[in-house]
């Protein structure tokens, strides 16, 4: 009887929140992605020939080796039915196009079957390429262009334009860039599995089966306390049980395999606290994706 | 070691219990600063909007003002409407200040729709385009500060955060109104 009454619940709350996500995100809005960017220069339309493509990627990108300055171009078929604006702001915010410090980016948004365009600006751009230049240059340098359909020769002199307004606003800060540590998946194993025989081996020496417990849950409780990883109450209290009831099994574990291998004179595995190693590297691909800019809907739009 | 853990046993329990109980609510209080801060910050934002849109409209006024002499109607309304702006203290009474706002604004717009000649001028474009600007960003911020104003909400109201927030006073914040009017930026033909 309980069972079922929780069932129910369980259902129902599954059933609203279902539904309240898809008020606020599906039906009031109706954005949909258009895919990852693969370079500065995404033509999901189809417009530009891969030569032309190729010109405007190289130029963007010196342009944002230079001046940090992030410029993506963008074409798509279609909105889905949504405004240029809204679906401008969603884009530039899932991309995260400029640097996360400087919001410098500018996203150039082509909606070809729906003859509609857009200039949006990143915060730190507002005042460089101002919502009167951005007005002109879609009407001066894309408007012409597209009602000629010559998609490359619009979008080439806009991003020139752009380039020119926007160059004098950053410079490349040579002596902090890309100094920062670059947590990969690979390097998160390498620490973990250096943790784990870090406490693999005290935990197996000590007599007690219990320490472990008592820091997994110290641990998660930290975790909770300082809001690391955003952790809720809720979530928060999870961990923390999860986390002791790993540490005392971890614990138990270990110690057990010590004192059996102690005693029967066996080599300690690496995961006790032998020895072992592990880990990896990553290499670099060519784009790396935007840097976690944002806008707040600056700039411009157009249709042809 | 075995014997100290089975005396004090039970103590170890209730000292965890009672530890774990303090850190979620002193996290929960945290959370509900944290969230009630964003909420503040994007209002913040929605004002900037908002102060430069009043910034950019007599500017735009004053250079059609010559051309539509027989108007008045309409200018005194803006008139009107950025008094009450400045006027206004509480955040109620600055929203109703800029409902009147959009209103006065928008029956500007259609009037100028019959003046051709006078939106082709370069001055009057560019204040266009900025205007234009300022509505779609009012419109975006809108939208996030709403955002916030939902999360901090649930918050407030969903159990432990509605126990911390009785105890401290964190009040329930109001949203915009999906006016449809207000929901997207009016459209400025150039």
């Amino acid at each position: 009887m309980l069972q079922r009454l929780t069932q129910l619940l369980r259902s129902k709350s599954f059933v609203v929140s279902l539904l309240t996500s898809f008020l606020f995100t599906g039906v009031l809005f109706a954005y949909t992605s258009p895919g990852s960017p693969s370079g500065y220069v995404n033509d999901f339309a189809s417009v530009l020939t891969g030569e032309q493509k190729q010109m405007l990627e190289n130029k963007l990108r010196a342009f944002n080796a230079s001046t940090t300055n992030e410029i993506a171009v963008v074409t798509v078929k279609s909105l889905g039915g949504d405004y240029i604006e809204h679906y401008a702001v969603e884009l530039f915010k899932e991309w995260g196009i400029g640097t996360k410090k400087n919001d410098n980016g500018v996203l150039l948004l082509v909606a070809v079957d729906d003859h509609q365009m857009r200039v949006e600006v990143g915060y730190g751009l507002e005042g460089a390429l101002t919502d009167s230049v951005a007005a002109q240059i879609i009407r001066d340098d894309l408007t012409p262009a597209f009602k000629q359909n010559d998609f490359y020769g619009g979008i080439n002199r806009a991003t020139d334009d752009i380039v020119k307004v926007t160059q004098g606003e950053y410079v490349v800060d040579t002596k902090a860039v890309k100094n920062g540590i670059q947590f990969s998946f690979e390097t998160l194993i390498f620490i973990a599995v250096i943790v784990l025989q870090f406490f693999g081996s005290i935990f197996s020496r000590s007599k007690s089966w219990w320490a472990g417990g008592v820091v997994g849950g110290v641990a998660g409780a930290a975790l909770t306390f300082f809001g690391v990883l955003g952790l809720t109450f809720g979530v928060g209290v999870v961990v923390t049980i999860v986390l002791a009831l790993l540490g005392l099994l971890f614990d138990y574990f270990v110690s057990s395999r010590y004192s059996q291998s102690v005693s029967s004179g066996t080599s300690i595995p690496w995961w006790v606290g032998g020895n072992g190693f592990g880990g990896g590297r990553s290499g670099g691909s060519s784009f790396g994706g935007f840097s976690g800019g944002s806008s707040g809907g600056g700039g411009a739009s157009g249709s042809w | 070691m075995q014997s100290i853990f089975s005396r004090f046993g039970t103590l170890f329990v209730v000292l965890g219990v009672l530890i774990v109980i303090g850190i979620s609510l002193s996290s929960s209080y945290n959370s509900l600063v944290v969230m009630r801060e964003e909420v503040d910050t994007k209002w913040a934002q929605v004002e900037t909007q908002y102060q430069r849109r009043f910034d950019l409209i007599p500017n735009l006024v004053s250079s059609v003002q010559g051309a539509m002499k027989q108007e008045q109607a309409v200018f005194v309304g803006i008139a009107d409407a950025r008094k009450g702006y400045a006027g206004a203290r509480t955040t109620d009474e600055k929203v109703q200040a800029t409902a009147q706002m959009e209103g006065a604004l928008s029956r500007l717009l259609v009037v100028m729709e019959s003046y051709p000649t006078l939106k082709s001028g370069d001055l009057v474009m560019s204040l266009m385009a900025q205007l234009e600007g300022t509505e779609n960003r009012i419109s975006v911020e809108r939208g996030r500060y709403n955002e916030s104003v939902q999360a901090y909400n649930v918050k407030v109201k969903s159990f432990p955060g509605s126990l911390i927030a009785k105890m401290f006073g964190f009040e329930v914040r109001k949203m915009f109104e999906a006016d449809k009017a207000a929901a997207t930026a009016p459209k400025v033909n150039l």
